[in-house]
């Protein structure tokens, strides 16, 4: 219904009266034609030329904030006008929440723009923890747009670390972080230290973005930081035992999901958990498509109810790496040679890469798990 | 198994008949990529050139405004990719690319995006490594020489000033700390000659600790009371930032590579290469799709791969028998010159993407290091220790690791008739340094410069 409301037409800042008293500052390229000069459209270098004068005559003013917002919107990596932006906001004292809200309103359209996310946690550390959760929820309207976006989740586990968690250490250097940079965490307050239930939360979350692509990486490793990482990070025996649970019943459903055996194989080594625990999950899914009826005999028979499902492509190569790692590390050097060389007639790519575990492995024939 | 019979008739990625978001995307992709395999393998090296100089001489159109903040970047793809491709500089364009990436210091100390911009590390390494290509001519129009008459104990202070209580580097006033970063930073430290302990202190921990359970690193970490948050997933870009850092750091921190879990990072790094049915090209993140960007991203961290696999194993010896490649190089070439390359002119992400001067960059970087093989030369480093030359200043004492980091640089060398062409020696492009995403040359030159050493010729100089 965009035509019952039609955007206003928009006005160069050179006609705008509020700006009539600025006298704009056009791109100064240099006494001769510079190399590989950007050919501006006249809008861009309108606004960008009136940027240029209050950048020079040091002007935080709202109308400066009208003026960055609009350089934004045409090109949201401008850094300096970002950084100008958020000096005015502090300059003249603006309400910050309208801030966020307005960006919220902006960012889902530069997702990619590392600058609009940073200008995000700058607000939020003025805005402190009060602000922190109603973000969690931002970020996840933003992966709804793009579930894979890395800044997205890079701010999510950002939220998480800097206003549900314990007091970072300070490392041994003497050199002071720079001012209002570093998070202080002076939002820690009588909730105490660890707030459990945001933690919490996320794993049900992740469970979440797995049900809708179980391929997600970002996902697994959001997973790995919330469980193995954060401040809730308990590797108990338990948990590590659902984990593994938990993943074997996502690589049944689709087994040929590097991110799925690259989480199982996180957490193994995470919780030294040597690899030959699991080779009765892992052999099935090395067999080829033709054997699996018949595996699903013997399986029935001993009462082990994960097998691959029947859409199984298989053998598959993640498998067939787990199996060949998992003898290697009993020993067992034949046979996880036999498999190597089953990897490089399988997934010829990755042949140099196979031949070279095949050497370490004659290096260290009885390597102990780490 | 030979190339072409890799690619007759592959196989698509197993989707176990389970469809998602990401085996959709995937699907696509190949469905964009099959068509192209049987493209010959020929670069249009003619065409590319033309493509680069346009944008070079006329500029470039008005979809790059977004680019405005990031002028230095749009210089430095140009120039690197023309002198990989062949070209050399004009002394009266390379006095104009100086005078160009000179307006973009900041007065404040570094380089900015463009005039009236702030300094930012970003651009501050793009613009020095375009000063590397175009700098050289001696006297008051002299790239090297304004550098240091009037930019580096500024940019020392700017770099200083970025620094972060955990060793880790914010990009800007008020900026975010990631990888990219840090390994800006160091770059232009090691190649001006301002690299001290005191500016990497706590560096190579912090960026060790980015190595996520996959093996690649993540773009950042916080560092909890218990434990380290990776913020991020493991990341091509951040992987390479990472790598070549610890490689800088090596000088002043010995131990370096003692903090990191390499079968992993190898592991990792391999399987981001796609399967034949993509091209055989990179993706940057598991279960991602493949871009001709991480050619360089990922298939430019081959020699880094290579060098630290061989020194585990001990050296020397045996090794040699084997081709030690880390990647399949021949693919990586297939994937540039089939699938990313295009016929007008430019290279791309994948076929749909347009092409741009970004990716060009990256493309030929990854085709340069698929085609040679180059690693650190045991031969060239006794003959650089032999000139070793003092301090620039001689009242200065050597600064701890000084001399080490001018080797570390300096030491990388191609080793000749171990070079594949792949459809021919007429698709050859220059090698470029691992480090840095520059000819070897350049990088000499201008660190022999810098460090007031007498450069030492590399054998194969055939890219200046």
């Amino acid at each position: 219904m965009e035509f019952l409301n039609p955007e206003p037409p928009y006005i160069l800042f050179k006609d705008r009266p509020e700006w009539s008293d600025v006298t704009a500052v056009p791109q100064d390229d240099g006494p001769s034609p510079p190399l590989a000069p950007i050919m501006y459209n006249d809008k861009y270098k309108d606004a960008t030329s009136y940027f240029r004068a209050i950048y020079v005559s040091q002007e935080h003013s709202q109308r400066v904030l009208d003026l960055t917002l609009e350089i934004i919107k045409q090109n949201a990596s401008h850094y300096t006008v970002w950084q100008y932006r958020y000096r005015t906001l502090i300059a003249l004292n603006s309400p910050l929440t309208e801030e966020l809200h307005l960006l919220s309103k902006l960012l889902p359209t530069h997702l990619k723009s590392y600058q609009a996310w940073n200008h995000r946690r700058l607000l939020l550390l003025q805005l402190g923890k009060k602000s922190a959760r109603s973000e969690l929820a931002f970020a996840e309207i933003a992966l709804a747009k793009d579930a894979k976006n890395y800044h997205t989740w890079v701010y999510r586990e950002w939220l998480l670390c800097n206003f549900f968690a314990p007091m970072p250490f300070v490392t041994s250097t003497t050199i002071s972080p720079t001012e209002g940079e570093e998070p202080t965490i002076e939002d820690l307050d009588d909730e105490g230290w660890v707030d459990d239930e945001v933690w919490r939360e996320e794993v049900a979350f992740t469970d979440r973005m797995l049900e809708d692509d179980v391929r997600n990486n970002s996902v697994w490793h959001h997973r790995f930081f919330v469980l193995f990482e954060g401040p809730r990070a308990r590797p108990s025996p338990e948990l590590v035992q659902s984990e593994i649970d938990y993943t074997e019943h996502k690589i049944a459903l689709a087994p040929n999901n590097a991110s799925a055996w690259n989480y199982l194989r996180g957490l193994l080594s995470n919780s030294k958990t040597p690899l030959s625990t699991l080779l009765p999950f892992a052999r099935p899914y090395t067999l080829p498509q033709s054997l699996q009826p018949s595996l699903r005999v013997f399986a029935e028979a001993e009462e082990r109810e994960l097998l691959p499902g029947e859409n199984a492509q298989l053998p598959c190569v993640m498998a067939l790496e787990f199996i060949a790692d998992a003898l290697g590390e009993k020993g067992e050097v034949e046979e996880a040679n036999k498999l190597f060389d089953e990897l490089v007639e399988r997934d010829p790519i990755r042949k140099q890469f196979w031949e070279y575990r095949k050497r370490t492995l004659a290096q260290a024939p009885t390597a102990p798990v780490a | 198994m030979s190339l072409p019979s890799l690619f007759s008739s592959p196989r698509p990625t197993p989707t176990d008949a389970l469809s998602t978001p990401t085996s959709q995307d995937q699907s696509s992709t190949e469905s964009l990529i099959i068509p192209l395999l049987s493209k010959p393998d020929t670069l249009h090296r003619r065409e590319h050139m033309m493509w680069l100089l346009r944008l070079l001489f006329r500029g470039f159109p008005d979809s790059y405004s977004s680019q405005d903040a990031s002028q230095p970047w749009l210089i430095y793809w140009v120039l690197q990719s023309l002198i990989q491709l062949g070209g050399v500089m004009d002394p009266e364009s390379a006095k104009k690319g100086v005078q160009t990436i000179m307006r973009f210091w900041s007065p404040s100390g570094g380089f900015a995006g463009g005039p009236y911009q702030n300094a930012h590390v970003l651009p501050t390494y793009a613009a020095v490594c375009a000063l590397a290509i175009v700098g050289g001519r001696p006297g008051e129009g002299g790239g090297w020489d304004q550098i240091d008459r009037y930019c580096r104990a500024k940019l020392y202070d700017f770099f200083l000033s970025l620094k972060q209580s955990d060793g880790s580097f914010i990009v800007c006033e008020n900026g975010e700390v990631d990888m990219r970063g840090c390994y800006c930073l160091l770059c232009v430290a090691t190649m001006l000659d301002i690299l001290t302990l005191e500016l990497v202190e706590g560096l190579a921990e912090y960026i060790a600790n980015c190595q996520t359970y996959e093996g690649g690193f993540s773009s950042a970490c916080y560092y909890l009371s218990s434990a380290r948050g990776r913020l991020g997933e493991a990341h091509g870009g951040y992987t390479y930032c990472a790598l070549a850092s610890l490689f800088l750091l090596r000088p002043l921190v010995p131990h370096v590579f003692h903090l990191i879990d390499l079968p992993r990072l190898v592991r990792w790094a391999t399987g981001m290469q796609g399967l034949p049915v993509e091209g055989a090209g990179f993706r940057g993140r598991t279960n991602k799709l493949v871009d001709g960007c991480y050619s360089w991203w990922v298939g430019g961290m081959e020699p880094l791969l290579r060098e630290l696999v061989r020194e585990k194993a001990g050296g020397e010896g045996e090794w040699e028998d084997w081709d030690d490649a880390v990647f399949q190089k021949e693919g990586i070439q297939h994937y540039t010159l089939a699938i990313a390359q295009l016929a007008q002119g430019g290279l791309r992400d994948k076929p749909s993407k347009p092409p741009d001067a970004y990716h060009t960059a990256c493309n030929l970087a990854g085709l340069a290091t698929a085609q040679h093989r180059v690693a650190r030369s045991p031969q060239v480093r006794q003959q650089m220790l032999g000139k070793w030359a003092v301090a620039r200043n001689p009242q200065v004492e050597d600064r701890e690791g000084r001399r080490e980091a001018y080797l570390a640089s300096c030491e990388w060398a191609e080793d000749e008739g171990a070079d594949v062409y792949l459809g021919g020696e007429d698709n050859r492009v220059n090698a470029v340094h691992p480090l840095y995403n520059l000819t070897i040359t350049s990088v000499r030159k201008m660190m022999g410069h810098f460090y007031a050493q007498e450069p030492v010729k590399s054998s194969v100089d055939q890219d200046d």
